[in-house]
């Protein structure tokens, strides 16, 4: 799997546990809106890796890119 | 909803940084809030260890110990093989997200004592034992076991870190300083909440200044930055329900999970690592999960153990 691809799905992964956070905390009556706010901030990231899978690599940083 | 009105101080940083207001905050300043900031966390510790003293906290304090070695274990396959970091960088922030911000613990301190909520008052060991073991495991993971701490420099500025020798000088000033600690509580316990607030209202400044690098250096550590706490306070949490703690020790054992420290393990990577990216981490760290905890994490830990604690 590519390395982008990793990155969107953890991106993504990161944003749904936020958005199910918000939503439990919303219907507990707890203040959830934070985490629901970071939930979608994190969803267009999870593009920008896809179209821009350099800026997160070791080739920008000058390191080795085996782990990918 | 209603906000700590220290936690209000760092969105009023957060908002000038954005802002591009240039509030006067000399540097100086800063440095002598953090070092009243880590000496009166050592005092009050140091006094709650005099009273508290017991077996039960040296079996908890281990316990702690191995809580500090596992989270950089957990934080380096994901930057290297999801982040696609290269080993050293991987290992430097990993270190980071294993070790605690002091600058957090005080925040969900400043937060319980205004809601009423009781918690272990002898923590601020748990701060100081915390700060020390994903160091060297951080090293261990960039440079296989062989590392360690070999190095005299390095061992030197791992164990007498400025924060460190502050906050275990407090400590003992604290337990054994016995009644005559009342003398310089007026100072450095009554003056504790302001303080934390003007370093609060700086730390806002320097949160903005570290999203700029984020914007070059990825969505990926944004996330990491956000997922690390979420996980590591989980893990807090649940070692602190099973050390039979305290709602507000639960609450406090998962921020310290939660936070990444930016004082001490810079200073330490810096001797260690020269060449991982120092951007990077305290982006990361700083620009990300230290407002993510701030703003939203500390109440989620704080109502997950409640939660657990069945009350």
């Amino acid at each position: 799997m590519p390395q982008h691809t990793r990155q969107r799905f953890f991106i993504l992964l990161v944003a749904l546990i936020n958005l199910g956070l918000a939503t439990a905390l919303i219907a507990n009556g707890h203040a959830g809106i934070p985490l629901g706010v970071i939930g979608i901030a994190l969803l267009p990231l999870a593009w920008l890796a896809g179209r821009n899978p350099a800026g997160t690599t070791d080739a920008q940083r000058g390191g080795d890119s085996y782990a990918a | 909803m209603q906000l700590d009105a220290v936690v209000l101080f760092f969105v009023l940083g957060l908002a000038a940084g954005v802002l591009k207001v240039r509030l006067p905050f000399p540097g100086g300043l800063y440095q002598t809030l953090t070092l009243f900031l880590l000496l009166a966390i050592g005092l009050k510790g140091g006094a709650a260890l005099a009273e508290h003293a017991s077996l039960r906290i040296v079996q908890e304090s281990l316990l702690v110990v191995g809580f500090g070695v596992v989270l950089p274990l957990m934080a380096f396959p994901l930057l290297r093989y999801v982040g696609g970091l290269n080993r050293v960088n991987a290992a430097a922030i990993a270190a980071h997200y294993g070790s605690v911000s002091v600058a957090t613990y005080a925040v969900a301190v400043a937060v319980l004592d205004a809601a009423g909520v009781a918690y272990e008052p002898y923590f601020p060991l748990f701060v100081v034992l915390l700060e020390i073991p994903a160091i060297i495991v951080g090293l261990v993971l960039a440079k296989g076991l062989s590392a360690g701490l070999a190095s005299r420099k390095l061992a030197h500025e791992t164990l007498l870190s400025p924060g460190i020798v502050l906050m275990v000088g407090g400590l003992l000033i604290g337990a054994f300083a016995g009644d005559s600690l009342s003398k310089i509580s007026p100072f450095f316990m009554d003056l504790f909440q302001g303080a934390l607030a003007l370093f609060l209202l700086k730390m806002g400044l320097i949160t903005t200044e570290q999203l700029g690098a984020l914007k070059q250096d990825g969505p990926f550590l944004t996330a990491f930055g956000i997922f690390m706490p979420l996980v590591a306070g989980g893990l807090g949490a649940l070692l602190g329900q099973g050390l039979g703690l305290s709602v507000g020790g639960i609450t406090l054992l998962a921020v310290l999970g939660a936070s990444a420290s930016y004082i001490a393990v810079p200073a330490a990577m810096r001797v260690a690592l020269p060449q991982a990216n120092a951007t990077l981490s305290m982006a990361a760290s700083l620009g990300i999960t230290f407002p993510f905890n701030v703003l939203a994490g500390i109440p989620l830990y704080l109502l997950l153990a409640q939660w657990l604690h069945g009350s």
